[in-house]
């Protein structure tokens, strides 16, 4: 993003968000739209649906593609809504607080298999965020190019401008974020929970996803430093505009004000990647310029 | 194999060795080529009468110990291809086409595209078994004596036969390691005569996240330079533990292929007693091969040529990424980095590209392809794993580099027209789309790189 304007004086809103979201896709040396998983460390275990990549912000609204066992609760939401204004004031908006907050349009990582970009710099395609509901929507779309592309003929600096910026190790981020400060700690509580389930299950296809899962989990508290205990400390960390054309914002409510001209911006990380629940831990900021002339809103 | 030469010339003794590295390397190749396409063509899905959901699972597991096997063999069949550019030689990507029959294999073995079943996983365990008897195969043989079943007997007589002094992959290694030793004393003639910085480890193919190693493996792989007689020696060992497990007299590791072949034999053979109905492969034709377009050719015995005129054109698909695939691996074992421009791009299309992105899922989904228009037949195609006619390096530069983007561009199109044209189920579709834009992508960054375009 350049840096060369200078900011314009105008209030700003910046809508924090947090929360447990759901990739289902392959793993190295798997291809990126392998269905089932056979060579890398994520699967879809009987009678699991296929493995497809999305990013799923809401995954508690499609549990079928929800496996039983995690120790937190699932969806992104916003933690912490406020408007600053050019003078200094500050105004919380607390029931802004809480909403969900939604990628739609099926988002994927799209590395493909190192083909578009090294893993840790992929962006994710398509990106439109959607927060809250009814009146109270915002909602914007950012596209790789103006012109939209199809993205296998994107340049790679557009998918860069867009992707992360590496993944790096980043243990206290993902400690102090989710509160799991140690990954095989992690796994062999899972392992002693699945081994609980499995105790009493009846249901004979439950059975086998337990003992699939159990396998794999297994396998990760007996080496410690394998990538599936050690990806949970890695952080994938994204910064850019959001600036597609059609931007929805609320006219009314504590959120009027808002330009859906302007360029946004959005900054949040990916990290704390479990690797038999298929989750991921997502943290971040989305902020959004006034319109030039609007009032301040109460809260 | 040919009669041991008498000529003890030194030139006498390297041309064997040429002569048997060349052999070694038909053999990793074709082996990998056989245990892909079983892997491509193991179930996924329960089928009522032929397998559940709980008999998925247990293929899975299998699924991915086969494809581990067939990265290793891809590993063997690169380092056999270091020690022939260590010898000055050329990396040898030629092998004779499937089927080959035990007959008039070198080794006495089979060599057929089947799908996955206790009748092609025999054959693998016969290509893996070490000379010398180990628990392992002791428990395999005695296991096969105590079985009705008619699938297991046929391995339970190949393993008893007698081996034919001298032919079979262990014996292939013997002699390989014994020329060397021979040849590299202080009385010959230099035997190592390539360029160091030819050689293709770790390092040269994995990309740099994360930071790789040559001494860690990689996705089961540890490609190994070779440079004199001890590097050579420790290559061949480490072929030789990771296959049969072991030299002549070793006991066998647990993870060697033919440990891991002789119990995963031994697991589907138990589980198909229990359940006769258990079915583990689609039903995949034998040999699959498209029509030749010259009248005159007639299909060449023990194969199967598919029909159907999409599954046909996704069958050429294959066969000319093999193509393209085959000749970027034979250049990039036939150049060197410093003196060759477009060596990071033959790198970076064929390492991960080519194997994950065309190679690997093209074989997946040619197997959910009907092989004939008939809609009553349920047969299905695979991969041809057709060798071109010529896979040797392309020896000018520049010449290199058009024709490989030229092919590449080939490939993109014909995957457009596939996915815009054919009428496969939707899943199908979906992958081949998928594909078609990934072509599309590595032709422009082949392109880009090799500095025949500009980056996308």
């Amino acid at each position: 993003m350049s840096a060369a304007a200078a900011p314009r004086q105008v209030a700003t809103t910046y809508v924090r968000f947090a929360g447990w979201a759901t990739i289902r896709l392959p793993t190295d040396p798997d291809p990126a739209d392998e269905k089932r998983g056979a060579s890398g460390y994520t699967f879809a275990f009987a009678g699991e649906p296929d493995l497809d990549r999305i990013i799923r912000f809401q995954p508690q609204k499609d549990p079928a593609r929800l496996r039983d066992g995690a120790p937190w609760t699932w969806g992104v939401n916003v933690t912490e809504c406020f408007t600053l204004y050019p003078d200094g004031r500050r105004t919380t908006h607390t029931s802004v607080a809480g909403e969900q907050v939604d990628l739609l349009g099926s988002p994927k990582l799209e590395n493909r298999n190192w083909l578009f970009t090294l893993p840790g710099w992929e962006p994710v395609y398509p990106f439109e965020i959607c927060i809250g509901q009814d009146d109270q929507t915002i909602r914007r779309r950012a596209p790789l190019t103006d012109p939209e592309q199809p993205i296998e003929r994107v340049a790679t600096a557009d998918l860069m401008a867009q992707g992360a910026a590496g993944a790096n190790m980043e243990p206290e981020t993902v400690g102090a974020a989710t509160g799991l400060w140690n990954s095989w700690l992690k796994l062999v509580q899972r392992r002693d929970w699945l081994e609980r389930q499995l105790k009493t299950e009846q249901d004979d296809l439950r059975r086998v996803v337990l003992e699939a899962r159990l396998r794999q989990v297994r396998m990760a508290v007996a080496t410690p430093t394998d990538r599936r205990v050690m990806a949970h400390y890695a952080v994938e960390r994204f910064f850019f505009r959001v600036s597609g054309p059609s931007a929805v914002v609320p006219t009314s409510g504590p959120l009027a004000g808002l330009d859906p001209k302007a360029p946004w911006t959005i900054s949040y990380w990916f990290g704390a990647w479990d690797f038999d629940l298929l989750g991921v831990y997502t943290q971040g900021v989305l902020s959004i310029p006034h319109a030039s002339g609007a009032s301040d809103a109460a809260s | 194999m040919a009669e041991s030469v008498t000529d003890d010339s030194f030139y006498a003794r390297r041309d064997r060795l040429v002569a048997l590295l060349g052999q070694a390397a038909e053999l990793e190749h074709a082996a990998c080529c056989q245990y892909l396409f079983a892997a491509f063509s193991m179930r996924r899905a329960p089928e009522p009468g032929r397998c559940t959901w709980a008999q998925v699972e247990q293929i899975r597991g299998w699924k991915t110990t086969m494809l581990t096997i067939a990265r290793m063999e891809m590993e063997h069949l690169a380092i056999v291809s270091n020690i022939l550019t260590a010898l000055g030689e050329t990396a040898w990507f030629h092998r004779p086409p499937f089927p080959v029959a035990a007959g008039e294999s070198e080794i006495g073995v089979e060599l057929s595209l089947t799908t996955f079943g206790l009748d092609a996983l025999g054959r693998f365990v016969e290509l893996e078994v070490p000379d010398h008897p180990t628990d392992t195969q002791r428990s395999l043989v005695d296991y096969l004596k105590t079985s009705t079943l008619p699938a297991d007997k046929r391995l339970s007589a190949a393993l008893g036969a007698p081996v034919t002094a001298g032919h079979s992959i262990a014996a292939l290694y013997d002699e390989i390691e014994q020329l060397v030793v021979q040849l590299t004393d202080v009385s010959q003639p230099p035997l190592f005569v390539g360029p160091p910085s030819a050689q293709v480890d770790n390092i040269a193919v994995f990309p740099s996240f994360p930071p790789v190693s040559n001494n860690a493996r990689v996705y089961d792989m540890q490609i190994t330079a070779v440079t004199d007689g001890p590097s050579v020696a420790a290559a061949i060992k480490q072929i030789r533990d990771e296959g049969e497990g072991g030299g002549a007299g070793n006991a066998a590791v647990d993870g060697n292929h033919f440990h891991e072949f002789a119990t995963m034999y031994i697991a589907l053979s138990q589980a198909t007693r229990q359940d006769p109905s258990f079915t583990p492969g689609l039903p995949v034709v034998p040999n699959p091969i498209v029509a030749s377009p010259w009248p005159a050719d007639v299909a060449p015995v023990g194969t199967t040529t598919v029909t159907r005129p999409d599954t046909a054109s996704a069958l050429e698909l294959y066969d000319l990424a093999y193509d393209v695939g085959l000749r970027m691996l034979a250049r990039m074992f036939g150049t060197t980095p410093e003196t060759d421009r477009g060596y990071e791009a033959l790198v970076d299309t064929v390492f991960f590209p080519m194997m994950t992105l065309v190679f690997r899922p093209l074989g997946d989904v040619l197997v959910d392809m009907p092989a004939f228009t008939d809609p009553a037949d349920s047969r299905r195609a695979g991969p041809t794993f057709r060798v071109p006619r010529d896979v040797g390096v392309i020896p000018h530069s520049s010449t290199a580099w058009t024709v490989l983007a030229r092919q590449l561009e080939e490939l993109r199109d014909r995957a457009d027209a596939l996915a815009r044209t054919a009428t496969f189920e939707p899943l199908v579709m979906e992958r081949l789309q998928f594909l078609a834009q990934n072509l599309w992508r590595m032709h422009a960054n082949f392109a880009s790189k090799s500095g025949l375009g500009v980056e996308p």
